[in-house]
């Protein structure tokens, strides 16, 4: 196991906001290696967004501030960084693309010199006809069709495909050592969804970069991704191997998610599709104890009581329940 | 020079045939006022060339357009005026919507305290009526045309600030903005190369506007005695002819407005054209 190149330890925000602080994400700690994608799966307000633009440092604030923790890129704290030592990581060690793209680029410039802009504040050494060389070759590298016509023209004349191939285009010009793609496939068809994700993951071995994927779709992250976190109400609940989430969950929300994905063949006439019953706790006011309570099928006294902690449930697998053990037994069981 | 030439927007504009109308009534406006500066048209506007009240002849061209209660040509002093009428609007609509574009955008997209005091700024310059801060700030200032600028200036930005704050803030938390922090462009290089291209629409019309609204201004100004000072205007010789139309001498407050008419009008066409040629959406 090689040295990670992020560790989050303990990673705070809150939102201050008129009604109340709001603990958007509370303690998140996970590592990134080399070459490695990384799954964040949780559904809407859980905090996976919170999450990637707290490391990138591009919170609003206020009313949104780290509270707590650490971000160690390659050692260095980068909450504790200076806004210029930030800038100088965000777009060239670490990219983001966000979920977006029909809004995601700018309307009034042409593709080509939104791929230019960052080289041209990045790699500073770069000539003018290198940099438009580059822009050509990441054009080509995302696979854009005729990228020496698409280069002169203006995000509205192409495509929310196409668009999301820039995006991938802006983000691995300079070569990052991260990319955070917060639901890069969500607004885009399916079979669009298939080849960008493909896209990502070539690309991802073939630089190098290890990927950050926020999402809530499971079937995504089954396809691409190495290691998974599931967050739940501002907390990581389960981190796992990509086939322990699958074959072995450990953590009862893990479990209902999956349970909640629509099988093929399987569906029988008049049955619904499962759902998880209840809403996600006011993070503003949450319960005592664990906060999938109301929601769990295996709810019991104490999960009212104490919160539980997240701990080491077999080799690379970390569950946030007091039942860990049960539930990974009852899904090895079924089929 | 050539691929400006061909970029879309100016591509646009070529095919718009009233734009191209519009855009040559401007430019000779322009190059009248130029000449005049220069002192190669409009001399002798002070000269008495004839009995007063003449009216329009072709004798010579000093006569086209008769003559005043002085007996001096109208010709000469209505293009003397849109010297005066040419600088002032260029200068009100360019300073103003300058500053007021950029302050906006910073109000807009800092927020905070910075938003606090352009909004209280503008808020206090808008709670005054228009009409009497431009009297009290020409009297400050001085009459003259120093005075019809600072004033015009003053009052200006106001338009351009408070609209492209208001997009601004909307542009803020759009995905392209906060996108551009994430490559980490600094906040000055997001504002101007990022948010104020994007309100370029705004401030184009309110260029036109404002240059509009300043040649009308100037008017009112003169009429109360406190615009340009020893030279003509076309707000002096409107306010000249306040008698004379009573007696049938048409031809001083004729002249006057109808040379402003035309210029308002084309601006006005060329603005709304040229706001059409630069939105990337239109084809």
């Amino acid at each position: 196991m090689s040295k990670p190149i992020l560790e989050v330890q303990e990673l705070c925000t809150s939102f201050f906001t008129d009604e109340g602080v709001v603990h958007a994400i509370d303690k998140v700690s996970f590592s990134l290696e080399k070459g490695e994608t990384l799954g964040i799966v949780g559904e809407s307000g859980s905090g996976k967004t919170v999450t990637s633009k707290t490391l990138m440092r591009i919170i609003p604030s206020p009313p949104g501030k780290i509270t707590g923790g650490k971000v160690l890129f390659h050692g260095d704290d980068l909450v504790a960084a200076t806004d210029s030592e930030m800038r100088k990581i965000r777009g060239n060690k670490i990219a983001m693309i966000f979920q977006e793209p029909m809004s995601a680029l700018n309307p009034v410039f042409t593709v080509g010199w939104q791929i230019d802009e960052s080289l041209r504040l990045h790699q500073k050494d770069l000539s003018k006809a290198q940099r438009a060389k580059r822009v050509l070759e990441m054009l080509t590298k995302v696979k854009m069709p005729s990228p020496e016509q698409r280069v002169h023209e203006y995000p509205h004349q192409l495509s929310g495909g196409m668009r999301q191939r820039v995006m991938i285009a802006i983000a691995l010009a300079c070569n990052p050592e991260i990319l955070i793609a917060d639901e890069p496939t969500t607004a885009l068809d399916v079979t669009i969804q298939a080849q960008v994700l493909r896209l990502i993951g070539d690309l991802k071995s073939e630089l190098g970069t290890a990927v950050i994927l926020i999402t809530h779709d499971l079937g995504v992250v089954a396809e691409v991704c190495d290691r998974v976190l599931v967050m739940y109400a501002g907390q990581v609940v389960e981190e796992a191997l990509i086939d322990d989430i699958f074959h072995k969950p450990s953590h009862p929300y893990t479990r209902a998610l999956l349970r909640s994905i629509p099988k093929r063949g399987k569906r029988v006439a008049g049955a619904k599709f499962a759902t998880i019953e209840g809403m996600v706790p006011d993070l503003k006011n949450l319960p005592k104890g664990c906060r999938f309570q109301g929601r769990c099928d295996i709810e019991r006294e104490r999960c009212r009581e104490e919160e539980p902690p997240l701990v080491n449930v077999g080799e690379r697998q970390m569950s946030r329940c007091f039942f860990a053990d049960e539930v990974i037994a009852s899904s090895e069981v079924q089929p | 020079m050539s691929e400006l030439w061909n970029s879309r927007p100016l591509r646009k504009l070529r095919r718009d045939k009233w734009a191209l109308i519009c855009l040559a009534i401007i430019v000779s406006y322009v190059l009248v006022a130029i000449a005049v500066s220069i002192g190669v048209l409009g001399t002798g506007y002070e000269e008495r060339i004839g009995a007063k009240y003449l009216e329009p002849n072709g004798e010579n061209w000093m006569h086209w357009l008769g003559t005043d209660r002085q007996g001096r040509s109208i010709f000469a002093r209505t293009l003397y005026s849109a010297k005066i009428a040419i600088s002032i609007g260029l200068v009100s609509a360019l300073v103003g919507s300058v500053i007021g574009g950029i302050l906006g955008a910073i109000a807009g997209y800092f927020g905070k305290r910075v938003d606090d005091l352009v909004v209280w700024l503008y808020s206090t310059v808008q709670s005054i009526p228009y009409l009497l801060l431009l009297i009290m700030l020409t009297y400050i200032a001085g009459k003259g045309l120093l005075g019809l600028y600072i004033a015009f200036i003053a009052t200006s930005w106001v338009g351009p600030c408070r609209m492209v704050r208001g997009e601004v803030i909307k542009l803020r938390e759009a995905e392209y903005i906060q996108s551009a922090k994430a490559m980490g462009y600094g906040d000055w290089r997001i504002i101007f190369r990022h948010v104020i291209p994007n309100t370029m629409h705004i401030v184009l019309v309110y260029f036109a506007l404002l240059f509009v609204s300043a040649i009308k201004a100037e008017v009112i100004i003169s009429f109360l005695g406190l615009g340009v000072q020893g030279e003509p205007s076309w707000g002096i010789m409107i306010k000249q002819s306040q008698a004379e139309l009573i007696n049938g001498f048409y031809w001083q407050i004729g002249a006057a407005t109808f040379a402003m008419f035309v210029l308002v009008l084309s601006f006005n066409i060329f603005a709304d054209a040229l706001q059409d040629a630069l939105d990337p959406k239109s084809l």
